[in-house]
């Protein structure tokens, strides 16, 4: 056997052994979901009215900078939550914003939106570590709303 | 709305379609809300963005995408086990043994890895702004369209809901 084949071998082990732990990840995460649920305001305004409101962590703001036109976004509220895989959890993000998550099988989640107490949208998607699902949309006088996915940071 | 009209109501609004065909996707923006909606929020999608180099729509389907993936790796695996030569017994165990595992390990990892289940997006040959992709999005309400775009710069989906109340 010539080293060639011996190192090929090798990496071909280590390669399946990360898969395998890979594997046991997803399987390991596919009982309660750990989630996080911003709803953010962008506005072209320095300085929001309302003073509830927090600026966002600056990793995120930097990403939706990035990608949207908006120069400031605010947070008006975060949560917490988990969802398992026997029922749906319900997050209220406002008075009249709330979001309702279930987990699915095969690992995706159901994200229903609602406001004003009426289904808007409903998206199906997983939400891997590192990943971010946003809803978002326009609000009054340019402004906008966002809501913001993430599962929660390793304590 | 299928596929095929909002792909037309796209093409419209790039611009792209001819006078006759561009005549009758305007006739329906008025006669149909969320086609005229649809049309709104792709106009919008270059005044949401701050950049967007790459925007264009994925240049296969998640099957299509997948297939290739898999020929390649099936091809890789073909060479790596062909020719067969049959391993001389005085190679050893360990030798004849590495000889069967090696192939097989190439097989079970792509096995694996295309067996995985992942509804991800699947990023452009170059991911940098962002692209318009198809996700499951439903809404009951008709006045409401989405639009869904993906950032791998920023691992952000992100569903553009318009028109709709939330606040």
């Amino acid at each position: 056997m010539t080293t060639r084949q011996l190192a090929l071998a090798l990496l071909t082990a280590f390669g399946l052994h990360a898969l395998i732990l890979e594997q046991c990840a997803c399987a390991a995460e596919s009982g309660d979901l750990h989630l996080q649920a911003q709803l953010i305001w962008g506005t072209d305004s320095d300085k929001p009215g309302d003073k509830s409101l927090k600026p966002i962590p600056p990793e995120l703001d930097k990403r939706l900078r990035r990608i949207f036109k908006w120069q400031n976004y605010f947070e008006v509220t975060q949560t917490n939550f988990v969802v398992s895989p026997s029922k749906p959890t319900q997050v209220d993000m406002s008075r009249e914003c709330r979001i309702e998550v279930a987990h699915q099988t095969g690992g995706d989640v159901e994200i229903q939106l609602f406001g004003k107490g009426k289904l808007v949208v409903k998206k199906r998607q997983r939400i891997l570590p590192g990943e971010t699902v946003v809803i978002a949309g326009d609000d009054k006088d340019y402004n906008a709303w966002f809501v913001v996915l993430n599962t929660q940071k390793a304590r | 709305m299928n596929r095929e009209l909002q792909e037309k109501i796209q093409a419209w609004v790039d611009g792209e379609l001819d006078a006759t065909e561009a005549q009758r996707i305007a006739d329906l923006t008025h006669s149909n809300p969320a086609a005229q909606a649809l049309a709104q929020n792709l106009r919008g999608f270059r005044d949401l963005v701050r950049s967007h180099p790459t925007e264009r729509p994925l240049d296969a389907s998640r099957e299509f995408y997948w297939s290739r993936i898999r020929q390649g790796i099936e091809r890789a695996a073909a060479a790596e086990t062909s020719p067969v030569r049959p391993i001389p017994e005085s190679r050893g165990f360990a030798a004849r043994w590495l000889a069967w595992f090696i192939p097989s390990a190439v097989v079970a990892g792509a096995a694996l890895f295309l067996l995985r289940p992942d509804s991800t997006p699947i990023p452009s040959r170059e991911p940098q702004g962002p692209v318009l992709v198809e996700h499951e999005v439903e809404s009951p309400l008709p006045e409401v369209s989405t639009l869904t775009f993906y950032s791998a710069n920023d691992a952000m989906t992100v569903v553009w809901v318009g028109p709709a109340d939330i606040l």
